[in-house]
């Protein structure tokens, strides 16, 4: 083999003429541990579980041993004559019986068992492969009682005695995990969690119809009309699309719940509080999804088409169903898709409004922190579940898409028409009630922030305590908050613009079709699946990042991944490969045509990517809320707590949440005048 | 009066060489609401000035879950807040701390695990405005009553996560048998939290809750429209106590922190500010609350994983 021969065979291998090439497998591998790995632990748990698990009583009144059916898992007893025999999967294991007062007897049944006291409380019971903790618990009054030391005593290689407290229960655990598929039955089975998956459907697709019919008939109408400032309205619903986390659901909770501000001012005997409420609430959180999508679709699309339906006749509302709103189609059914996507993966909302009744998220969250650590069995199973959800109305967005094209050929925008001083009067009011709405939250949260908060209760009391206590004891959420935004989107923008050129201008084989669904796959997976699936994986050496500012930072990266990668195709599309062909023709390398031709007039593309991420990294909650851990806590976590829990200070959430208004809506503004239609793009997929 | 005074300055004595010497963080996991952890914290401020707190806060359940994820390489150093019983039955999880103080409490662990701080109530909270005046229950059984349900029902902290409602369950149990809990698990709105249970129904969003003594006699001093009911059929009353975590971090200043928490200037801060009464022989009940003498205590007997697994199977 000469040395050439060598060369060539280096370059197939290490594709080294094509920096692309070589960029794009490193990012494919990076994104692949980040966004894959993680999944795949959550399929591992879900298919695991305990060896088994059972607790039971030795009772001196009577001598009996009382076997607590309900805490039995894996194993089976049955009772012979006084001994209770233990069966796994078929082979009796252990007797176990009475061997006098405050004494057991344990006999092994298939080989040598043997007990070892690991301290006073616990021992633990070896045969036949299997092992098996026991820690005594003794009934106590108030004042408690002593209890005697756990003794283990082996009389022979299959048989000891354990001395124990009088009245003892013993919960045996036998950690070892066996796989299997009954996590799904179970967790199907569960009648709370199928309650929960009829919740949450009911929810999402209520709250996505209601948020369509806002959302699309708004936008028409702004499209359709010239009304007094249109351009003022856009920005406002791109503001509401970025509110700070269950900021709606509580100040609507505050407002309407049964003994809210306007319950109590009307006289009302309801609440908010349940299914209507999280529907309502969850509708008024994406909507402005739905109108930005659907604004976009009408204003985009081919003029000519309407005017010539009038022309031959047909009736304004033919034509808004015959031709405006089927050409708008793809948009409105995006902007309804994305809907539907945050209103199921919403966690906050039903977190405050639905009280005892739970929905996916909230069910899913609190599985996991029941059992975190331990055998996140059911919880990974419910995930995993979620995420099929998602999948599935994914699938049925692109099935849709795909009856038919829409596109039309060098469309003649729309150019609004002056509408009627009455029709002008009637969508003015239809639009004020859609921002009143829209605000409600904001000014509820304003306002409140100022006034005087006495055991989660607020008061007529004007104070500045609320923003003096945050200033004093919060302003690190504040600096971890920004900083997670900053460098998470740093990161974003800097992997998304490459992974975009390498998706839109290089097509590689293979490659290039794994890189788009693995980046898009953050975008089916709800925020609480991803945190928990972070958590399982970063928990096990070799790399332990649970609880760190780090796993917060890649949770933000992979979620917002999405959202920029699409930034910055969508520019990409724009920008003609001639430019940087001329500039390798002149003579530069590939990657110095990239960063002197293209990145540039990327810039705009990337401002609007950029912002996006910055903002979902500020709001993020869903995840945070699986993975923060003190000192490591962002602003929504600082709310959070403030929110819920007992004895806290809604004054100092209230404070918090306007601060982060103004840190959001300070650059969102600027940013929103110059590039709305591009983050709105960039926002769909 | 003179050995109070001499006893309170070999205390602070003691404290303030403490102070002087220790530096350095501390980390509480605590199931107790910001509002009862403030004030003991203020004086924390004062008393041992070098300390850097970080408070983790969470249901007790939670708070547990995260002690076992971290068991050998723990982020606490002393878990605040729960239930004696919780702690003796994840005693692994702890380690011991001799006090030498142990004969001015009501109660103590003979393991040295735990070491009570209060002692706690738990009443039924009633919204005046959701139950007329005259039809407030007398007893848990009443509290039940169909008639309440359509009144919001009576809002339970979920006893797999909450060591209130572990509490309540298991002395109801205790006390009244299974089948009653049956009654309670198909009557009560269970919720995720002790915190949620008890806003729920100063919200109004329920008529009732369970909840700590302490934290209805604070509504009702705010002048929220709550009353505290102790059932005549039985308060589950709970020991309410701290540990060191095995294996802390900072295990001196866990062991000064923890010799701080049992003094009775500790104590007395916490009856005097938030309503609670202490486990110490030497200080007296707070103001306001019914003698623990004139009441029928009942005690939490099964532990966590019989009573989570039967309620569990009771819900369904």
């Amino acid at each position: 083999m000469s040395l050439d021969d060598r060369t060539t065979l280096l370059q197939r291998v290490l594709p080294l003429h094509d920096p692309w090439k070589i960029f794009a497998i490193a990012a494919l591998l990076l994104i692949s541990i980040l966004i894959v790995v993680p999944q795949l632990w959550i399929i591992l748990a879900s298919l695991r579980e305990d060896g088994g698990r059972f607790t039971f009583r030795h009772q001196e009144a009577g001598g009996r041993i009382e076997l607590t059916q309900e805490t039995v898992a894996g194993y089976t007893f049955t009772e012979r004559d006084g001994t209770l025999v233990a069966t796994l999967s078929g082979i009796d294991l252990f007797a176990l019986s009475r061997a006098g007062p405050a004494t057991l007897m344990f006999e092994g049944l298939s080989g040598p068992l043997t007990g070892v006291a690991l301290d006073a409380n616990r021992l633990r019971l070896e045969t036949g492969g299997r092992r098996i903790t026991m820690n005594q618990t003794v009934p106590m009054g108030l004042f408690g009682t002593t209890r005697l030391p756990i003794a283990v005593e082996q009389i022979s290689p299959t048989r000891f005695r354990v001395r124990h407290g009088s009245n003892a229960f013993m919960e045996a655990i036998d950690p070892d995990p066996r796989w299997t598929l009954r996590n799904f039955g179970a967790f199907l089975s569960e009648p709370s969690a199928r309650t929960a998956l009829i919740n949450s459907l009911v929810v999402t697709l209520s709250a996505t119809a209601l948020a369509g019919i806002i959302g699309v008939s708004l936008a028409w109408m702004i499209a359709k009309f010239d009304i007094y400032g249109r351009e003022g309205l856009v920005v406002l619903v791109t503001m509401a699309a970025v509110s700070p986390p269950f900021l709606g659901a509580y100040a609507w909770r505050m407002l309407l719940g049964s003994s809210g501000i306007l319950t109590q001012a009307l006289g009302l005997d309801w609440t908010i509080i349940g299914l209507h409420g999280v529907i309502w609430v969850t509708a008024w959180h994406v909507f402005p999804l739905v109108f930005l999508l659907s604004y976009d679709a009408f204003t985009g699309a081919d003029a000519a088409l309407g005017e010539a339906a009038e022309s031959l006749g047909a009736s304004p509302l033919r034509r808004v169903l015959s031709v405006d709103l089927p050409l708008a189609m793809p948009g409105v059914l995006t902007g309804l898709y994305m809907a539907l996507i945050s209103a199921f993966a919403d966690f906050g909302t039903p977190k405050i409004i639905s009280l005892d009744l739970k929905l996916m998220p909230t069910l899913v969250y609190d599985e996991f922190l029941s059992e975190a650590g331990a055998n996140p069995s059911m919880a990974s199973a419910g995930a995993l579940l979620m995420v099929a959800v998602s999948t599935a109305f994914l699938g049925a967005y692109r099935a849709y898409l795909s009856f038919g094209t829409y596109a039309t050929v060098s469309a003649r925008r729309l150019s609004p028409r002056k509408p009627s001083r009455g029709v002008h009067a009637l969508i003015l009011a239809f639009a004020a009630f859609i921002l009143l709405m829209a605000f409600v939250p904001h000014g509820t949260v304003l306002i409140t922030s100022f006034m005087e908060w006495r055991s989660g209760v607020v008061f007529p009391v004007l104070t500045l305590a609320n923003y003096r206590t945050m200033f004093a004891n919060e302003l690190m959420p504040v600096l971890i908050s920004l900083s997670l935004a900053t460098v998470s989107t740093a990161a974003n923008i800097l992997l998304g613009i490459g992974i975009a050129y390498v998706l839109v201008r290089k097509r590689y084989p293979v490659i290039g079709p794994l890189l788009n669904g693995i980046v898009m796959m953050p975008y089916v997976i709800p925020g609480t699946v991803i945190g928990i699936g972070l958590i399982l994986a970063l928990n096990t050496p070799p790399l332990v990042l649970t609880g760190t500012w780090a796993i917060l930072c890649l949770s933000f990266f992979i979620r917002n991944l999405p959202y920029t990668v699409k930034a910055s195709e969508a520019v990409l599309f724009q920008i003609h490969p001639a430019l940087e062909e001329a500039a390798v023709s002149l003579g530069a390398t590939p990657l110095r045509s990239f960063t002197h031709a293209t990145l540039p007039l990327m810039a705009s593309g990337l401002v609007s990517g950029a912002t996006l991420a910055f903002l979902h990294g500020m709001t993020e909650l869903s995840s945070t809320i699986v993975l923060y851990r003190p000192p490591w806590k962002p602003m929504t976590a600082v709310i959070f707590e403030n929110t819920i829990t007992l004895g806290a200070d809604f004054g100092i959430a209230a404070a918090m949440t306007v601060l982060l208004m103004v840190i959001l809506y300070g650059p969102l503004w600027l940013i929103t005048r110059k590039t709305r239609g591009q983050m709105a793009r960039a926002g769909a997929v | 009066m003179f050995r109070t005074f001499a006893t309170a300055a070999v205390v602070s004595l003691g404290l303030c060489v403490g102070a002087a010497a220790q530096t350095g963080n501390i980390v509480f996991y605590t199931s107790h609401a910001a509002d009862t952890t403030g004030p003991v914290l203020e004086l924390m401020k004062q008393r041992l000035p070098n300390l850097n707190v970080t408070l983790v806060r969470a249901g007790t359940g939670e708070v547990l879950q995260r002690l076992k994820a971290e068991a050998g390489n723990p982020a606490a150093d002393i878990m605040w807040g729960g239930s004696i019983q919780l702690f003796e039955g994840n005693a692994d999880l702890f380690q011991p701390f001799v006090s030498t103080d142990k004969d001015s409490f009501l109660v103590s662990d003979p393991a040295n695990i735990w070491h009570a701080s209060n002692i706690i109530a738990i009443v039924i909270g009633v919204n005046t405005k959701k139950v007329p005046l005259g039809e407030t229950p007398a007893t848990t059984a009443q509290a039940l009553d169909a008639k309440y349900t359509a009144m919001g029902g009576i809002a339970l902290p979920d006893p797999a996560k909450s060591s209130t409602g572990y509490s309540v369950i298991s002395a109801l149990a205790g006390a009244h048998g299974w089948p009653f809990v049956e009654k309670v698990a198909k009557t009560a709105r269970v919720l995720p939290s002790s915190g949620g249970a008890a806003n729920a129904a100063r919200d109004g969003e329920t008529a009732m809750c369970w909840v700590n003594e302490d934290v209805t006699a604070k509504w009702e001093k705010d002048g929220i429209a709550i009353k505290s009911v102790y059932p005549a059929d039985g308060v589950p009353t709970v020991v309410d106590p701290q540990a060191i975590v095995k294996g802390a971090k900072n295990l001196e200043n866990a062991r000064i922190v923890m010799a701080f928490l049992n003094t009775k200037e500790v104590h007395e801060t916490m009856r005097d500010k938030v309503n609670r009464r202490s486990a110490r022989k030497d200080v007296a009940p707070p103001a306001g609350l019914p003698d623990l003498g004139s009441l029928k205590l009942i005690f939490a007997a099964e532990p966590a994983s019989v009573v989570n697994a039967r309620f569990e199977n009771l819900r369904k």
